[in-house]
C-alpha cells in the first residue's frame, strides 16, 4: 500500500516496454492531456482495456454550516466519474490473500477475514469459497440471522433444496423456504383442525369433519334468523296494543268534560289543549316535539302523555297526543 | 470520444501511425493497472488518484426460480478527481 505518481509509472513502462525517458515522459502527458481535452470536447473518452471517463453534473445540495450552523447552499459542480472495462475488474480468487480492505471497510470484517485465510492453506479451494466469502459478509448475515431464528427451527424441518452451500447459508435460504414452510404448515394446520374437532364432538354415521361443522354453522344462522323475526312481531303486537289505549284515552278525557259542569271554563281549554299529531314516515319524538315546541325537552312529557312504552317504534299512522 | 478519436490525437500530438500508438497506450495502461492492482494508489498531477477498491461478495435471489447466488468478491480501480482537473472541465 504505497502512494506513488505516475512518474513511477512511467519508470516501471520504460523498464518494461525498453522506450526512452523522453517518449516515455511525452507519452504519459500527451495520455493525460487527451483525456482533458476529450472530457472538453465530448464529455465521454473511452479507452480500450482501461475504462470510461464521464463528465457528470453533480446537483446543487443544502447543507449546514458546521461553525455558524447557517444553511447554506452547496453549489453544483461537475466532476468527472471513471469505469473500468470489464478485463480490469477481476474476480478476488479463493485461496489467495484478499486486497486490503479500503479505508472505510468494517473493522469487524478484517480479522475475521484473517481468520478465514489462518484456515485456508491445507483445504481445497471449492470448500473455501463459501466460508472466505462467509466471513466477509458475516455482518449483513448476522442480522439476517436474529430476524430468521425463529425460522430456522422450521426450516431445518424441511429438506433443504440447495446442498452445495447448505450448512453454510441456511439463512438467507430460510428467507426462501419459509415461504413454501408457511404455505405446509397453514396446510397442515386446515387439516388438523377439522381432526380436532370430530374427536371431541364424538358425532355418529363419521360425517366428515369440515362439512359437519359448516352445517352446524348455517341452523345456527337460521335459528337467529328465527328468534329475531320473532321479536319483531312480538313488538309489533305491543304497538297495536297501545293504540287503542290511545284512542280511549280522548273519548275518556271528553266524556269528563261533559259530565263535569263545574269546569266549564276549562273546557274549552281542554279542547283546545288536546291537540293531536298523527305520524307520517320518518318522523320521530324529537323531531315532533321540535316542530310543535321548538324544543327537543317535550319528548318526554310526550312520551308520559300517550303512554309509549317503545318509543322508538312508533307506527305510521298513530294519533299522538301532545301536551 | 472513443478510442479511435483517442489514439489519432494521440497521434497528433506525439506522431507514428494510429498502430503503434495503441500498442504504446496499451502497455503504459497495463504498467498502471499492475501498480494499482498490486495495492498502491497513483496519483497523477493536476488529474486524479487511481487507487485500488474491492467490492464485496454478495448474494443474489432470483425471484422465478427461489434460489439464492453468490456473486465472488471482486478487485477494480477507483479514480478521484483532483481539484486540478475540476477546474479545467467546468
Amino acid at each position: 500500500m504505497e502512494k506513488l505518481s505516475i512518474q513511477n509509472v512511467v519508470d516501471a513502462y520504460i523498464e518494461q516496454s525498453g522506450a526512452s525517458k523522453l517518449s516515455a515522459d511525452a507519452l504519459s502527458h500527451a495520455f493525460f492531456d487527451v483525456i482533458v481535452e476529450g472530457l472538453n470536447a465530448d464529455g465521454v473518452v473511452k479507452i480500450n482495456g482501461f475504462g470510461t471517463f464521464k463528465v457528470v453534473n453533480v446537483a446543487a445540495r443544502e447543507s449546514v454550516n458546521v461553525n455558524n450552523g447557517e444553511r447554506i447552499v452547496i453549489e453544483g459542480y461537475k466532476k468527472v466519474s471513471f469505469t473500468p472495462a470489464d478485463t480490469v475488474v477481476t474476480e478476488v480468487k479463493p485461496g489467495s490473500e484478499p486486497a486490503p480492505a479500503p479505508k472505510k471497510a468494517k473493522k469487524t470484517a478484517a480479522p475475521k477475514a484473517k481468520q478465514a485465510e489462518a484456515k485456508e492453506p491445507e483445504i481445497k479451494p471449492e470448500t473455501i469459497m463459501p466460508e472466505q466469502i462467509v466471513e466477509t459478509i458475516v455482518p449483513e448475515v448476522k442480522q439476517e440471522l436474529a430476524i430468521k431464528e425463529p425460522i430456522k427451527e422450521i426450516s431445518n424441518q424441511q429438506p433443504n433444496r440447495f446442498s452445495a452451500i447448505d450448512s453454510i447459508i441456511a439463512t438467507p435460504e430460510s428467507i426462501a423456504q419459509s415461504q413454501n414452510v408457511a404455505e405446509t404448515v397453514a396446510a397442515e394446520q386446515k387439516t388438523e383442525h377439522p381432526e380436532a374437532d370430530t374427536g371431541k364432538t364424538d358425532l355418529p354415521k363419521g360425517k366428515s369433519g369440515s362439512s359437519w361443522f359448516v352445517k352446524l354453522l348455517i341452523a345456527l344462522f337460521v335459528i337467529a334468523v328465527i328468534a329475531v323475526c320473532v321479536y319483531y312481531f312480538m313488538f309489533r303486537s305491543c304497538n297495536q296494543q297501545d293504540i287503542p289505549a290511545k284512542d280511549i284515552q280522548p273519548i275518556e278525557v271528553e266524556e269528563k268534560s261533559a259530565t263535569e259542569e263545574v269546569v266549564v271554563t276549562e273546557q274549552p281549554q281542554d279542547t283546545t289543549k288536546q291537540k293531536t299529531y298523527v305520524m307520517k314516515p320518518g318522523d320521530y319524538l324529537a323531531k315532533i316535539s321540535r316542530e310543535q315546541y321548538g324544543t327537543t325537552d317535550s319528548v318526554a312529557a310526550i312520551i308520559r302523555l300517550n303512554n309509549i312504552t317503545e318509543p322508538d317504534s312508533i307506527h305510521v299512522g298513530t294519533t299522538l297526543l301532545m301536551p | 470520444m472513443n478510442n479511435r478519436a483517442f489514439i489519432d490525437r494521440m497521434t497528433d500530438k506525439l506522431g507514428g501511425n494510429a498502430n503503434n500508438m495503441q500498442k504504446q497506450v496499451d502497455a503504459f495502461v497495463q504498467t498502471l493497472l499492475s501498480q494499482v492492482k498490486a495495492g498502491n494508489s497513483v496519483n497523477v498531477k493536476n488529474f486524479g488518484i487511481f487507487e485500488q477498491k474491492t467490492k464485496a461478495a454478495r448474494k443474489i435471489y432470483n425471484p422465478s426460480t427461489k434460489t439464492f447466488n453468490i456473486i465472488s468478491a471482486k478487485e477494480t480501480i477507483g479514480f478521484k478527481m483532483g481539484n486540478a482537473l475540476k477546474d479545467k472541465i467546468q
